[in-house]
C-alpha cells in the first residue's frame, strides 16, 4: 500500500510538469500581448510598450520559462496580471466553489446513477433506461441548468438564480450561511450531477449485465437467492470495483462541466478564472489553473486507487 | 440633442411618478455586470469592467449631463482665455477623500500627470498632446497651458474620461501594480466596502460626500454575472435590480414585465459606437475602390438593423455618428445604397469575374465573437454577389495583434466608438501618424494628407461651427473614398426594476442621484 | 457484432446519411433565408432561426460537422488507446511500464480546460476540438484493452497459440482484436458523445467553429432565445441526443453479445 502511493505520488510530479508546461506553451504562443489585453479598447501611441516594459513582458521567453519553473520550485505561481494579486491566492479563493460543486455533483451522480443502472440491468428490457441515460447524458449542461432555473427558479420560485448568497441579506451565522449557500448550490450541483448520472448508469449496466453472467451469479441463483439481492448484494459489489477507475477518469471532465455552469449561475470558480485569464493573456493565471486542476485530478486518481485496495480483500492481502 | 433617450415602460413609470416626490435614504441597489473588473484603478486602463463599477468612487474635473454638456463635479467653475491656451479650473472647497484628506489641486496634477496621461489611452492619446503643462497655483485652482486650443476639452475632463485620484494614496510605487488598485480610495459618493474576485464588489455610501444630500442609496452591489440570459433571469426575478447593458433581443422579453428601460448613446465603456467594416488598404485587393464600394452596396444595412438589431438603432447614415449633431453630416454615405446588382457589376468591372462554382474570391473578417450574428448575416449577404466570407472569431488581445499589430487581416469588424467628440474616437480611425503603431485605430491603413490636415484642424478650432465644417469636409472624402464601410449605429439599451427611479446610465456616476421608491 | 447492434448502427448510419443528403452544399451561406423566428410549419418542419433560415437544413448541414468531430476524436483515441493498450499487454515488461505511465499522466490532464484554453487562445476551430480530445481522451480505451489482454493472455486457447510460434503481431490481430469489440465499445461510445458535446461547451462559451455549421453552434445560437424561440435549440438537441442514444444502445447491444 505504502509502496503504491509512494509510486502514485512520484508519477504525480511528470504529470504535473506536462499539464503545466502545456498551458505554458499554449499561453505564451497564443497571439496578442497581455499588455493589448490590459489597457482596454482604446489604444494610444506606446501604451502597449510601456505597459509590457513595466510588467517584464518584454524580456524572451526562455528567459520567463526559466524563472517560472524556478519559482514553480518554490511553490510559488506568480503573480497574476489582471487580478494584480498572487495567482496562489486566486486559485485558494475559488477551489472551494469548484470543488464543492464537482464532488457533490459527483457522488449524486454515483449514488443515483449505481442504483438506476443496477435496477436497468434486466435480463431483457432496459433498452429504454440505455436510452433515457444517453439522452441524459447528451443534453448541453448549460441547457440542462437553464431549464432547470426555469422550472425551479422562475416559475415554482423555490430557489434562487444565481450567485452564492444573497448580497441584500445581513451578515449571518455560520448555520445561516451555510443553509443560504446550499440553497444557492442546489441547483448547480444538480445541473452538472445530471449529465455525468446518465454516464455513471450507463456503465454500470453495462458492468453489471457482464458480472450476472458470471458463474457464481448463476450459482447463487440456483440456490434460490432472489433477483434483486443477486444483483445488489452479490453482482455490485463485483461490479463497482472495476467502475471506481472509472470515475477517477471522470473528474476531468467534471473539470470542464464545472466552467459551465459557473458560468451560467454566476459563481466564482477556477472555470471561470480561467476563462477571463485567458482573454486576458494572463499567463501566470492560465498555467496555475491548470496545474491545480492537474493535481486534483492525480488527487482524485489517487483515492480511488486507494478506495480500491481498501475495498477489494484480495489487493488488501497483496499490499 | 446629444443623446436621445426612450422611455418604453412609460405606462410603468408614469405610476410611479406620484411616489418620487417623497425623497427616501437608503436601500440597496444589486447591480448586474457582465464580466470582473480585475482590479478598480479607473485611471489606468480604458476597460469598461473597470470603469463601470470604480466610476462611482471617483470624480471628475466635470460631469457630463445627458446631453453631453459639462457640469460642475470636483470644479465647481472654470475659464477659458480666449486664444483657448490657458483653462483655469476652481475646485469645490470642502471635496474630501474617503479617508478624510482633502481634494486639492496637487492631486488633479498628479492623477493627469502620472497615472492619466501615462495610462488612460484615450487620454493619454486624445488629450496629452494638447497640454504643455498643468499648474497649481494655489489648493484650489488647477490651470491647463495648452500647446493649441483644444475644443473638446471639457468633454475629456468627465469622470470616465479622467477620473482623479489621491496623490497621497496612488504617489507610491507603481501605479499599475499598486495595492490601492484593489482597496481603492476616492472621493465620490460611494466608499470602497469590499470585492471578491469573479463574484462582487460592494460599495457604502459616502456620508461625507461634498454634494449635499448626496447619493441616496446606502449601498451598491455589482454583481458579476457572465451569462446574459441568467442576468435577465434574475433582474425579472428580483435578485437583481439594474442590468447595465440589455441585449436588442432580450428588449423584447423585459416589455411590460416591471422594468424601466432607457436607451442611450453611451456610458462607461464607450459612446456613439458604430459598427464598421475596415478594409485592409494594404492588400492589393482592396486598393480597388471598386472592390470596396461593392462590398459596400452588397450588404443590406436595413436588414441587418432588423434582424442583428431588432431595429434598435439606425442604419449608419455617416463616417460620424449622428449623436454628435453638429459634426455628424447627414446623407453622407447616400451615394451607396443597398444595390446587389451594382455589386455585381462592379466586381465585373473590378475584374473578379465568378469562378465555375459562382464564387469571385474570398476574404476573410476578424471580429470578436460577440459579433456572431452580423457575420451570418453578411456572410449571406455577401454570397449573393459572389464573395465568400471567412469569419475569424478574436478576442481583444487577438485582434491588436492580427489587426493593428501584424496587419495579417482582409477585412475586420469593429464596433468603433465615437466617443462625444470627434477628436476622442472618430480622428484615430483615419490619422495615417497611427497606422501600425497603435491598437484599436486606423485598422484601414487610411492615408490621405487632406483629411489628416482637417482633423488637426477641427481638433485646434474653437468654434463649434467651424468644427462642424471641417468634420462634414473629412465625411466628405471618407464617404468617396470608403476606407471603412459604416454599418448601424446601435443603442445601448439598461434596464433597472420599477422600484428604483433616478438613475443615469449615460454618465459613469450612474447611480449619484438614484433612490429606492417607498 | 450482433444483429440488434447492426441495426441500431444502421438505423444511426440511415438518419445521417439522409441529414448529410438533404442538406445544402456550400457552407452555411447556401441556406435560404425566408422570414425569422417561424415557428415549424408545413414550409419549414423545424421552423427557422433568428435570421430566417430553415432550421431543418440547419440541423442537417449541423450533422456534418458533429459527425466529423465525433469520429475524428474517436478514431484518434480508439486507434491510440488500443495501439498503446495492445503493445503493454503483449510487449515485454518495460514497454508495458512505460506506456501505462504515459497512460496515467495524460489520464490526469484536465482536457477539456485544455481544448478551452487552445480555442480561446487560437480561435474556435472544430477539428481542433476532435484533436485535442482524440490525443488527450485515449488512456480510457488503453486501460480496458491492456486489462483484456492480460485476462486472455492466461487463457488456454491464447498458451496454445504462443506455443505454435505466433508473434505478438500476429496474437494481437488474430487472437485479442477480435475479443476487444465488447469491452471497448461504451467506452467508445463515450468518446464519441463527449466529443460532440465538448464541440457544444465551447460553443456556448464564444469559442465555436465560425465557419462551420455544428450542432453545438445551433444550440448555442439558439441560447438567447431559450424561451421565445424553443425551435431554435430543441431540435439540435433532439439531434445529438438521438445520436447519443443509438449509439449507447449499439455499444449495449455489442456488449451483450458474449
Amino acid at each position: 500500500m505504502r509502496r503504491l502511493l509512494l509510486r502514485r505520488l512520484l508519477l504525480a510530479l511528470p504529470t504535473l510538469l506536462v499539464a503545466a508546461t502545456i498551458a505554458f506553451v499554449l499561453a505564451h504562443l497564443a497571439p496578442g500581448s497581455p499588455a493589448a489585453a490590459l489597457g482596454g479598447d482604446f489604444g494610444a501611441p506606446g501604451l502597449v510598450e510601456e505597459i509590457a516594459r513595466i510588467q517584464g513582458l518584454d524580456r524572451p521567453l526562455a528567459v520567463i520559462y526559466a524563472e517560472w519553473l524556478l519559482r514553480l520550485a518554490h511553490g510559488d505561481l506568480g503573480f497574476s496580471f489582471r487580478a494584480q494579486a498572487p495567482v496562489a491566492e486566486l486559485i485558494r479563493d475559488r477551489l472551494g466553489v469548484t470543488l464543492v460543486l464537482g464532488v457533490s455533483a459527483i457522488l449524486l451522480a454515483m449514488l443515483f446513477g449505481i442504483v438506476l443502472g443496477t435496477v436497468s440491468a434486466t435480463r431483457s428490457g432496459g433498452r429504454v433506461a440505455v436510452a433515457a441515460f444517453a439522452v441524459l447524458q447528451a443534453v448541453p449542461v448549460y441547457l440542462i441548468a437553464q431549464l432547470l432555473v426555469l422550472v425551479f427558479a422562475v416559475w415554482l420560485g423555490l430557489l434562487p438564480i444565481q450567485g452564492l448568497e444573497d448580497p441584500r441579506a445581513t451578515p449571518l451565522g455560520l448555520s445561516a450561511l451555510l443553509a443560504e449557500r446550499a440553497r444557492h448550490l442546489a441547483l448547480p450541483i444538480v445541473a452538472l450531477g445530471l449529465g455525468q448520472l446518465g454516464f455513471v448508469a450507463l456503465l454500470t449496466r453495462a458492468r453489471l449485465r457482464e458480472e450476472l453472467c458470471r458463474l457464481y451469479v448463476t450459482t447463487a441463483r440456483a440456490h434460490g437467492a432472489r433477483e434483486a439481492a443477486l444483483r445488489f448484494r452479490h453482482a455490485l459489489p463485483n461490479a463497482l470495483l472495476p467502475l471506481l477507475a472509472l470515475f477517477g477518469s471522470r473528474v476531468g471532465a467534471l473539470v470542464g462541466g464545472a466552467l459551465v455552469i459557473e458560468t451560467v449561475f454566476a459563481l466564482p470558480g477556477l472555470g471561470r478564472l480561467a476563462v477571463t485569464a485567458a482573454v486576458a493573456r494572463d499567463q501566470p493565471t492560465v498555467i496555475g489553473v491548470v496545474l491545480v486542476a492537474a493535481l486534483v485530478i492525480v488527487l482524485a486518481n489517487l483515492a480511488v486507487d486507494v478506495l480500491q485496495i481498501w475495498l477489494d480483500p484480495r489487493q488488501r492481502e497483496a499490499a | 440633442m446629444f443623446f436621445t433617450r426612450l422611455i418604453l415602460a412609460t405606462l410603468l413609470l408614469n405610476l410611479c411618478a406620484p411616489l418620487a416626490g417623497a425623497q427616501t435614504r437608503g436601500g440597496t441597489a444589486v447591480i448586474a455586470v457582465p464580466s470582473d473588473p480585475g482590479h478598480l484603478n479607473p485611471a489606468i486602463t480604458t476597460s469598461a469592467p473597470v470603469q463601470q463599477i470604480a466610476a462611482s468612487l471617483f470624480n471628475g474635473l466635470v460631469s457630463l449631463d445627458e446631453t453631453g454638456a459639462p457640469q460642475p463635479d470636483l470644479a465647481q467653475s472654470w475659464t477659458i482665455t480666449p486664444d483657448g491656451l490657458r483653462v483655469t479650473f476652481t475646485l469645490v472647497p470642502d471635496a474630501r477623500w474617503h479617508d478624510g484628506q482633502p481634494v486639492t489641486a496637487e492631486d488633479v496634477k498628479f492623477s493627469f500627470e502620472s497615472l492619466l496621461f501615462r495610462f488612460h489611452a484615450r487620454t493619454r492619446a486624445g488629450l496629452a498632446p494638447a497640454v504643455e503643462g498643468i499648474d497649481a497655483p494655489d489648493p484650489h485652482t488647477v490651470v491647463f497651458r495648452m500647446r493649441r486650443p483644444h475644443a473638446p476639452l471639457l468633454r475629456q475632463v468627465d469622470v470616465l474620461e479622467a477620473p482623479i485620484l489621491p496623490r497621497h494614496i496612488y504617489g507610491e510605487g507603481d501605479a499599475s501594480q499598486h495595492p490601492a488598485n484593489l482597496r481603492p480610495v476616492g472621493s465620490g459618493p460611494f466608499r470602497f466596502e469590499n470585492y471578491r474576485k469573479d463574484d462582487t464588489v460592494v460599495l457604502v455610501r459616502n456620508e461625507t460626500y461634498f454634494k449635499p444630500a448626496l447619493p441616496h442609496l446606502d449601498r451598491l452591489v455589482f454583481r458579476v454575472i457572465p451569462d446574459a440570459n441568467t442576468q435577465i433571469q434574475a433582474l425579472l426575478a428580483g435578485e437583481v435590480d439594474y442590468v447595465v447593458r440589455v441585449t436588442p433581443g432580450d428588449v423584447r422579453r423585459l416589455q411590460n414585465r416591471g422594468v424601466t428601460m432607457v436607451d442611450t448613446r453611451g456610458g462607461a465603456g464607450g459612446s456613439n459606437c458604430i459598427m464598421t467594416v475596415g478594409f485592409n488598404l494594404e492588400r492589393p485587393l482592396f486598393a480597388d475602390l471598386r472592390v470596396r464600394r461593392a462590398i459596400a452596396v452588397a450588404m443590406d444595412r436595413q436588414q441587418m438593423l432588423d434582424l442583428v438589431l431588432f431595429g434598435r438603432g439606425r442604419v449608419a447614415e455617416a463616417p460620424i455618428s449622428s449623436g454628435i449633431p453638429w459634426a455628424h453630416l447627414p446623407g453622407a454615405l447616400a451615394a451607396h445604397p443597398f444595390d446587389a446588382a451594382l455589386a455585381n457589376r462592379l466586381l465585373d468591372e473590378a475584374g473578379r469575374p465568378r469562378g465555375p462554382n459562382g464564387e469571385r474570391f474570398s476574404i476573410d473578417m476578424f471580429m470578436y465573437a460577440t459579433f456572431t450574428r452580423y457575420a451570418e448575416l453578411m456572410r449571406q449577404q455577401l454570397a449573393h454577389v459572389g464573395i465568400a466570407l471567412r469569419v475569424r472569431f478574436v478576442d481583444a488581445a487577438g485582434l491588436a495583434d492580427a489587426v493593428f499589430a501584424r496587419r495579417d487581416f482582409d477585412t475586420t469588424l469593429i464596433s468603433y466608438c465615437n466617443g462625444l467628440d470627434p477628436a476622442i474616437g472618430v480622428r484615430r480611425m483615419y490619422d495615417s501618424a497611427n497606422i501600425g503603431r497603435v491598437p484599436f485605430s486606423n485598422a484601414a491603413a487610411y492615408r490621405n494628407e487632406e483629411v489628416d490636415r482637417l482633423f488637426t484642424a477641427a481638433g485646434a478650432t474653437v468654434d463649434e461651427t467651424q468644427r462642424g465644417e471641417q468634420y462634414r469636409a473629412a465625411q466628405r472624402i471618407l464617404a468617396a473614398e470608403l476606407p471603412y464601410w459604416w454599418l448601424v449605429e446601435a443603442v445601448l439599451t439598461t434596464a433597472w426594476r420599477n422600484n428604483f427611479e433616478g438613475f443615469a446610465p449615460w454618465s459613469g456616476q450612474f447611480a449619484e442621484r438614484a433612490q429606492r421608491l417607498r | 457484432m450482433n444483429r440488434v447492434a447492426l441495426a441500431y448502427l444502421l438505423g444511426l448510419g440511415g438518419l445521417l446519411a439522409m441529414m448529410v443528403a438533404i442538406a445544402p452544399t456550400g457552407g452555411i451561406q447556401a441556406l435560404p433565408m425566408s422570414r425569422a423566428f417561424l415557428p415549424p410549419g408545413a414550409a419549414h418542419p423545424f421552423g427557422t432561426d433568428d435570421l430566417g433560415r430553415d432550421m431543418l437544413l440547419a440541423v442537417a448541414q449541423g450533422a456534418r460537422t458533429s459527425l466529423l468531430v465525433g469520429l475524428v476524436a474517436l478514431g484518434l483515441g480508439g486507434g491510440i488507446g488500443v495501439a498503446a493498450g495492445l503493445a503493454a499487454g503483449l510487449g515485454p515488461v518495460v514497454l508495458d511500464e512505460a506506456l501505462m505511465r504515459t497512460t496515467d499522466v495524460v489520464a490526469s490532464l484536465p482536457t477539456l480546460l485544455i481544448a478551452v484554453l487552445a480555442a480561446a487562445f487560437f480561435g474556435g476551430s472544430a477539428m481542433l476540438v476532435a484533436l485535442v480530445l482524440g490525443l488527450t481522451r485515449w488512456p480510457v480505451i488503453a486501460r480496458l484493452v491492456r486489462a483484456e489482454t492480460l485476462t486472455l493472455r492466461r487463457l488456454p486457447f491464447f498458451r496454445a497459440a504462443v506455443a505454435l510460434g505466433c508473434g505478438p503481431l500476429r496474437l494481437g490481430r488474430r487472437h485479442v482484436l477480435p475479443q476487444l469489440a465488447a469491452v471497448v465499445a461504451p467506452a467508445a461510445g463515450v468518446i464519441f458523445g463527449g466529443a460532440i458535446l465538448a464541440e457544444a461547451t465551447l460553443a456556448f462559451l464564444g469559442l465555436g467553429d465560425p465557419e462551420l455549421t455544428s450542432w453545438g453552434r445551433l444550440i448555442a445560437a439558439g441560447y438567447p432565445f431559450l424561451d421565445d424561440a424553443w425551435w431554435m435549440w430543441a431540435f439540435p438537441v433532439a439531434a445529438i441526443c438521438l445520436t447519443t442514444a443509438l449509439v449507447a444502445l449499439a455499444s449495449d447491444a455489442i456488449g451483450r453479445s458474449d
